[in-house]
């Protein structure tokens, strides 16, 4: 019985060669549960394991045929996309980047800022308070009750970004006071939020 | 996983929750594609291809993937005719 069945076997492997050398049916059986479906169908090919097999193998071409198609899908369309939405900026300039007339090469947008104004607007922004960009009500009370060396402190080191060291040298000291103060501050901080901010906060 | 995307295609035809996460499976191949173009862009990209993919999941021929059998009588025949 047993040879009977390996004879089934290759005998079928001579007659179909080229059909098992195809690459897709070679990926599907590289799989060993697929694989031996297709044993037991070449064994006893009755209805019933056929059809399995028919249905493992579509499932498994499905899965590729299917990827492949829609990920070359989505990329030619957003390259269409592209190419379109480029062809609509070119032909439908905005004002302000079309080139002024007479002057090649010069733009209105580059016609807008004065270089020789005073007012920068990054500047009017800026300010030398941290309690300025301050949101929340409870920390603005907080860093309220801070003293004015410790407020300039930490508007030096979180709006400026500078380090403790940095700091120290813009201010004239050393670099440990600056960081006790910077302490001091935060802990200050801290203590206000256990006090007030619970309360407050508890609500949410 | 194999089996799972073939029934969930099969089902985008008739049910939006199959369909949804169909869509949400090709998340990274969509996200990939948006650097095609400017980052001003690319909400609109990616509303656009969610529209794509939802007709190109629901018209895609599940049936016509050929089986098995079919491509080894297809093999057959192309042999026979090489006789």
């Amino acid at each position: 019985m047993e040879s009977q069945e390996w004879n089934k076997l290759e005998e079928f492997k001579k007659c179909n060669k080229e059909f098992l050398s195809n690459p897709i049916i070679k990926s599907f059986l590289s799989n060993q549960e697929n694989y031996q479906l297709f044993l037991d169908t070449i064994v006893h090919p009755t209805v019933e394991n056929r059809n399995k097999l028919d249905r493992m193998f579509k499932a498994f071409y499905f899965h590729i045929r299917f990827i492949s198609f829609i990920s070359t899908s989505l990329y030619f369309n957003a390259v269409h996309f592209d190419k379109k939405q480029r062809q609509h900026s070119s032909r439908y300039l905005l004002t302000i980047d079309s080139t002024v007339q007479n002057e090649e090469g010069i733009t209105f947008i580059e016609l807008i800022q004065d270089p020789e104004s005073e007012i920068v607007p990054d500047k009017l922004s800026i300010s030398d308070d941290i309690a300025d960009y301050i949101g929340d009500p409870v920390l603005y009370e907080a860093v309220q009750e801070l003293s004015v060396k410790q407020r300039e402190v930490l508007t030096l080191a979180y709006i400026g970004g500078l380090t403790d060291t940095e700091i120290a040298k813009l201010l004239n000291k050393s670099q440990q006071s600056v960081s006790k103060m910077h302490k001091k501050a935060l802990r200050k901080i801290q203590d206000h939020f256990k006090k007030k901010g619970k309360d407050k906060y508890e609500s949410y | 996983m194999t089996n799972r995307l073939y029934d969930l295609v099969k089902e985008s035809r008739s049910n939006n929750e199959a369909l949804e996460t169909v869509i949400e499976l090709f998340e990274p191949k969509l996200k990939k594609s948006l650097y095609m173009t400017n980052p001003n862009d690319r909400e609109d990209l990616a509303q656009e291809l969610k529209l794509k993919m939802i007709s190109y999941i629901t018209e895609y021929d599940v049936d016509a993937i050929p089986g098995f059998w079919e491509i080894k009588e297809k093999t057959d025949k192309a042999r026979k005719k090489g006789y």
